[in-house]
């Protein structure tokens, strides 16, 4: 795989070419200033701030609704027709490397066994170029749980900023071909600037001031499953809104829905999540997680434990969004040290108990 | 004299220990020190974390939802804008005075974290104290001050009560308004727009809406159980995502509660994108007052006026006929 | 993937590859089967699916209609070239309610066959309880009527069912056929009797306790609410069965079918997909009641 270096002045340039060749999204700020995930006109729209923008990425490839078939009856007979989803070939710039790996970890949901076609064709279609961080957020965890700053897994190309320069590794193929087809003359990458992107990823990574620590998580997670009371100091704060899970960039269940007027109509699918009172409420009126610590409890849990049983991984990568947008300030960190305390004062089992 | 949080602390202990209150709802420090979290005691040991700091954002009225007569009395830390949140719930039978103990904290505003972060590496602070028109950050190099102006919560900047107008005790003195007046130049700036104008404005924020419901859950006054735009059967309005449906909930939302709303910028804080929540409910608390003379949460016994019918109602007596 | 034995599911039948859309419908029995409850049967609209549409019993399916939405049901029958296909409907929330209001001829939206289904491939030449409450039987008849068309392939066939008053008992029909079945033992209650009852009056796990079935060379199968499910499971502990030999088909809030929308999970396993059976063996670690 091919590893060049790209002047920073030469950027602007290069995103024009890869959005003469395709569609480019990118964060871009609206008039009011407020940053999402649109359609780049001009390279010099593109902000990166610090840390992971507020949208995850997944909203390019699980956006918050999206019709999934058109219905019309005639009498009481109805016909469907579906709506694909386009396939034109995108590319995504400016991605953060948590974001990359998330929609990897989505992925694994979306693509495993029976695929989803929607998701699938926007995945197939979407190059990934992610941009390393220089700087974390107070409120980012990455460097604890994952390697996202150094290997950029999810990424077909990855910008490490190196002082005036960008390092740009092409990891997939896909990646390769982008920067075989867009790329204007570039330097070859020497040894020397691969050291330097070491560098600059473990400054960002000693700049993180939380973490996360995994060794042995999923069994603490599943022996405190039982412990109402644990969960329900936890969730004290939590005022049921959605504000977690649809920021997290691996939070991807949906709620689908029906649309009618008159006779004709759309199904569509959109965000919803485990935390809102209807998600899991039967309409018989029985609801497995009826309150909302219980719904908190499976927040953490398919973050710590039913992502590594059924998927192998943890599905938190770190990002802090979900702190960041907390309306009853949580923190997922601060919950799992709390996990970790509890097992501690846990006493321990003596024979004649 | 000792501080407002010693004040507060052996207040709670002495609530908790004497069993007048079964429940303290406060604040203690969050991840940093420009960031508190909602504090819940039971036990006097457990007063120890409260805090009061000018980022007690979250109005903790919020958390009485749902408090049962037999759950017993909770204490609760208000500011301003919360006791009026309490008084409006009062005066809309959700709760009773008795069911409450109000520890009052007169508010000289709250720092906004967004602002704060532009001026200075959130990083460095280590403590904000907000000291009339200026808003002192200290950091490891020294103290640094700002014109309050730059660094206060759009929605203190513009408050007219900071003093809590009900409670059962108070914690230091009162302060003087920042708005004693009512002006509000962001919300003339929307007014002096054109309809047009307008309209793009609000739905283009509208337009970025992810229908997360971070505003109705976090609001005081949100108490329905279940929101009309989460509604089922039947269904207000789809779930979908797009200009149209979040307008219609937003706007929902504002009329909703207009005449209610006592603008602790709760939901404008939480909107994870900006919504500007602040400047609508503004504009429907502005258009109650001039058409009703309702301010809410001024007065525990009067009921919000779109939620009552007076026979002396002015249209009524001059025969208004808005159909015409 | 699940853990119930030899996973015998049939793969859902996609439209285009895409596993959202359902295969039209209509259809061709509308019947009243007690109180808010009905049963429908669908024949696909096209014929090569009609023709190739298969499942195994115990699994379901997604019903839509259009403009109100879906909901998973348990499949009744059993599956074969141009069958219909059945599924019985207890009037609940907004899809519910809607097919209430169906006739014969209206068009509906089919799409599946979901979930795992009972192992009956690997349970060839055992003893079969059947052990159902109220509305859990239309599922349990898919699995009832498979053993009925292959009776060579099993020893006998035990029912034990029971609602909570005659009236209650669905499938009427079927039960009688059932009781005149020779390969078939079926037992009924009910938790109330009236005039028209002069058979057993009781609960389900109270009626299996005493029926004592024997755990050699056997399995059981249940569908019924949680709170039956529970006390079966712990009738069978007593009866002294093992937990592998005793499989539940469980309910939960599902949309998509298959895995993605993320609602129906029990702790790690979802019941869409690592579901709707589950055997007690791996109830005893999951938080479904």
């Amino acid at each position: 795989m091919r590893t060049v270096l790209l002047t920073k002045p030469r950027l602007p340039a290069w995103l024009a070419r890869i959005r003469q060749r395709s569609r480019l999204i990118a964060p871009v700020p609206d008039a009011d200033g407020v940053l999402d995930w649109r359609e780049v006109e001009d390279p010099a729209q593109v902000v990166l701030p610090p840390g992971a923008p507020e949208l995850p990425l997944k909203k390019v490839f699980f956006p918050p609704s999206e019709t999934m078939l058109r219905y019309a009856y005639r009498g009481d007979r109805a016909a469907v027709t579906d709506t694909p989803p386009a396939l034109e070939p995108f590319v995504v710039f400016g991605v953060r490397p948590c974001d990359a790996l998330a929609q990897r970890i989505a992925d694994l949901v979306f693509l495993g066994d029976l695929p989803d076609p929607y998701y699938q064709a926007r995945r197939q279609a979407a190059t990934i170029i992610s941009v390393n961080c220089t700087e974390a957020l107070p409120e980012c965890f990455c460097a604890s749980l994952n390697n996202a700053l150094t290997e950029a897994p999810g990424s077909d190309l990855l910008l490490t900023p190196l002082n005036g320069d960008y390092l740009v590794e092409a990891l997939t193929a896909k990646g390769e071909a982008l920067l075989a087809e867009t790329a204007d003359d570039p330097t070859a990458a020497s040894e020397a600037d691969l050291a330097r992107k070491a560098e600059v990823a473990a400054q960002t990574a000693a700049q993180q001031t939380r973490q996360i620590d995994v060794e042995g998580l999923t069994e603490l997670v599943r022996a405190a499953y039982h412990d109402e009371e644990f969960w329900k100091k936890q969730a004290e704060a939590c005022v049921g809104c959605g504000v977690c899970t649809f920021l997290c960039p691996t939070c991807t269940c949906f709620d689908v829905r029906d649309d009618a007027v008159s006779g004709r109509g759309l199904r569509f699918r959109c965000w919803d999540t485990c935390q809102f009172a209807d998600f899991s409420k039967e309409a018989s009126g029985h609801d497995p997680r009826a309150q909302q610590w219980q719904r908190q409890r499976n927040r953490i849990c398919h973050k710590f434990w039913y992502s590594v049983d059924r998927c192998g991984v943890i599905s938190c990568v770190g990002c802090g969004r979900c702190l960041r947008g907390c309306a009853g300030h949580s923190d997922i960190a601060a919950a799992i040290e709390n996990l970790r305390a509890r097992a501690r004062e846990e006493k321990p089992v003596t024979a004649d108990e | 004299m000792p501080n407002q949080t010693d004040q507060l602390r052996e207040t709670c202990k002495r609530l908790l220990e004497s069993g007048e209150v079964k429940k303290v709802i406060g604040y203690r420090e969050g991840r940093a020190p420009y960031h508190v979290s909602p504090h819940f005691a039971e036990t006097p040991e457990e007063c120890d974390a409260l805090v009061l700091t000018p980022f007690c954002t979250q109005n903790l009225v919020r958390y009485l939802r749902g408090l049962k007569p037999e759950d017993g009395k909770v204490a609760v830390v208000v500011k301003g804008c919360d006791a009026r949140a309490v008084n409006a719930l009062i005066a809309e039978h959700q709760l009773t005075r008795e069911q409450v103990y109000l520890i009052g904290v007169p508010c000289q505003g709250l720092v906004d974290v967004d602002k704060l972060a532009k001026r200075v590496n959130l990083a460095q602070v280590q403590e904000v104290r907000v000291e009339g028109a200026q808003v002192v950050v200290r950091t490891a190099e020294g103290e640094q001050p700002f014109p309050a102006q730059d660094l206060l919560e759009d929605c203190c900047l513009v408050c007219e009560y900071p003093n809590p107008l009900v409670h059962d005790q108070m914690l230091g003195f009162e302060v003087a308004p920042r708005n004693p007046e009512g002006v509000d130049a962001e919300l003339e700036r929307i007014e002096a727009m054109s309809p047009e104008e307008r309209q793009e404005y609000f739905r283009r924020a509208f337009s970025r809406c992810i229908r997360c419901y971070a505003c109705v859950r976090t609001c005081p006054l949100c108490y329905c159980t279940t929101c009309f735009a989460q509604q089922n059967k039947p269904q207000w309005l789809p779930r979908s995502v797009g200009t149209d449906e979040n307008e219609m909930f937003q706007l929902g939302r504002a009329m909703h509660l207009a005449g209610r709303c006592v603008q602790c910028g709760g939901c404008d804080r939480v909107c994870p994108v900006n919504l500007p929540l602040r400047l609508l409910n503004a504009k429907m608390a502005r258009e109650i007052r001039e058409a009703f003379a309702h301010v809410s949460g001024l007065d525990a016994e009067k009921p919000p006026p779109l939620a009552t019918f007076d026979s002396q109602d002015r249209d009524i007596a001059e025969g208004n006929n808005y159909d015409r | 993937m699940s853990d119930v034995a030899t996973d015998q599911r049939c793969q859902p039948c996609a439209l285009k590859d895409n596993p959202y859309l359902p295969h039209l419908a209509t259809l061709t029995l509308v019947r009243e089967e007690g109180p808010n409850l009905m049963t429908f049967e669908a024949q696909f609209n096209d014929p090569e699916v009609a023709r190739t549409f298969t499942y195994m019993p115990g699994q379901f399916i997604e019903v839509s209609v259009l403009g109100v939405g879906e909901a998973p049901f348990g499949l009744a029958s059993v599956a074969g070239p141009h069958r219909p296909v059945r599924f019985s409907v207890q009037k609940m929330g907004l899809v519910t309610t809607a097919l209430h209001g169906l006739s014969e001829g209206a068009t509906i939206g089919i799409r599946g066959p979901f979930g795992n289904g009972f192992p009956v491939l690997a349970h060839k030449g055992k003893d079969i309880w059947i052990v159902g409450g109220g509305i859990g039987l239309p599922p349990l008849r898919s699995v009832i009527e498979y053993l009925r068309e292959n009776c060579h392939d099993y020893g006998k066939v035990c029912i034990v069912y029971g609602a909570r008053s005659p009236q209650m008992l669905c499938y009427k029909d079927c039960l009688l056929e059932w009781g005149r079945e020779e390969a078939f033992e079926l037992n009924l209650t009910v938790d109330v009797g009236d005039e028209t009852w002069n058979g057993h009056e009781g609960f389900v796990p109270a009626y299996l306790e005493e029926l004592a079935p024997s755990p050699e060379n056997a399995v059981a199968y249940t569908v019924g609410p949680p709170i039956m499910i529970k006390f079966v499971l712990q009738t069978f502990d007593k009866l002294g069965w093992p937990k592998g030999q005793v499989f539940a088909s469980l309910e939960a809030k599902m949309k998509c079918g298959f895995g993605k929308c993320g609602r129906c999970n029990v702790g790690p396993k979802l019941v869409c997909l690592d579901g709707p059976v589950f055997s007690a063996e791996e109830l005893q670690h999951l938080p479904w009641i």
